[in-house]
């Protein structure tokens, strides 16, 4: 990604130019969209997360430092809204489909075959988890936030943090010895 | 032996832990095999985690985004204004030229009010003379001194250059409303 290219975007669309803040979004879409499918566990939400949370980012610009790159920051936005909606269990209705989302996490027919059998155990072993146990398993392994980024994004205490990663971590690893017996 | 508990082990494994510590967990997990399986698991976890593939977005995002966005608002640089910067030279020669006129004006007008005292100031908001219980001091001030101008300074300059004022302010008023805010998109 070119940094400098993402910074001169990052300045037009704080200014208000729309045009560069769709080619922000062309750039991190995929990014935003993966932790969506991973905390909400299907392609429909998913996207309909991801593209709530680039338009929660355009209304919170004034809030970004542009010294920062885009794409951690998304990348947090879009954790912490699927965080509140898993949280608040606000149905999720997609653009095109309104149609309600599955109750049980469902890692979808694309994460089977795209993947080996292993990795989509591993993603529903991950939508299995507290939803605050998905959030910090994410922030860390996936945004490679530390403990006291991941207590300042999800505004909790550092202990709480800790002890919920361990957790998760402990969950995880259980499960994912289980699959390699 | 102490074994590992659970935040050593994953400090550990986050490389969050000071150095001294670092050589003691290794230490310990160099003799100890129900800790040392404990950090292999979780090494397990972790490089099955980092290596979880990426799921293709299979469609464009981009369209429905920015459809959905607030439309942006543009509010027009005041002082890049064309009349905003008329306006402004004319209230600065407005001023320049008023001001003495209506300073002349008004000394013509009311010769007492260039010299005015404390007491005379004072003694329409006080019905008792309160003279007799102390003096009070003469203290004074006079209008300052205004520049003057070769302009007439009869009536009929000023109804003129107020007439005028109107007019320009008017126009520029009009105009300054007519560039409503441009709404992009």
């Amino acid at each position: 990604m070119n940094i400098v290219n993402d910074r001169s975007l990052i300045k037009l669309a704080a200014q208000g130019d729309m045009d560069a803040f769709g080619e922000l979004v062309q750039l991190h879409q995929s990014a935003a969209f993966n932790v969506a499918y991973r905390m909400l566990g299907n392609r429909r939400d998913a996207e309909d997360a991801a593209q709530e949370a680039f338009i929660r980012a355009y209304k919170a610009f004034d809030k970004f430092d542009t010294k920062r790159s885009f794409r951690p920051w998304i990348k947090q936005i879009t954790t912490n809204l699927c965080l509140n909606r898993i949280n608040s269990h606000k149905p999720t209705l997609s653009l095109e489909n309104d149609l309600p989302p599955p109750k049980e996490p469902n890692p979808g027919p694309e994460a089977q075959t795209a993947n080996s059998e292993q990795d989509a155990q591993i993603r529903a072993a991950i939508l299995l988890l507290k939803p605050g146990y998905r959030a910090v398993i994410e922030l860390r392994h996936f945004q490679d936030l530390n403990y006291e980024e991941i207590a300042e994004s999800l505004d909790k205490p550092l202990s709480t943090v800790k002890s919920d990663l361990f957790r998760a971590r402990k969950i995880l690893a259980e499960k994912l010895k289980e699959l390699r017996k | 032996m102490n074994h590992l508990n659970e935040i050593e082990l994953n400090e550990y494994l986050d490389q969050m832990l000071d150095k001294a510590t670092q050589k003691k967990v290794e230490a310990h997990l160099a003799d100890c095999e129900k800790c040392r399986a404990q950090v292999n698991d979780l090494k397990t976890l972790f490089s099955t985690l980092d290596e979880l593939p990426e799921i293709p977005l299979t469609r464009n995002l981009t369209p429905n985004i920015l459809v959905r966005l607030p439309k942006p608002i543009r509010i027009p640089v005041l002082w890049k204004e064309p009349a905003f910067l008329i306006q402004s030279v004319l209230t600065i020669i407005l001023l320049a030229l008023g001001i003495p006129i209506l300073s002349t004006k008004l000394a013509t007008l009311l010769p007492a009010a260039s010299y005015i005292t404390l007491r005379k100031m004072l003694i329409p908001f006080f019905a008792w003379d309160f003279s007799i219980l102390f003096t009070m001091p003469e203290l004074t001030f006079s209008m300052p001194t205004l520049p003057t101008v070769p302009v007439s300074s009869d009536v009929n300059a000023l109804l003129m250059l107020a007439l005028s004022a109107s007019i320009l302010w008017g126009i520029g008023n009009y105009s300054l409303l007519k560039s409503k805010p441009e709404i992009q998109g």
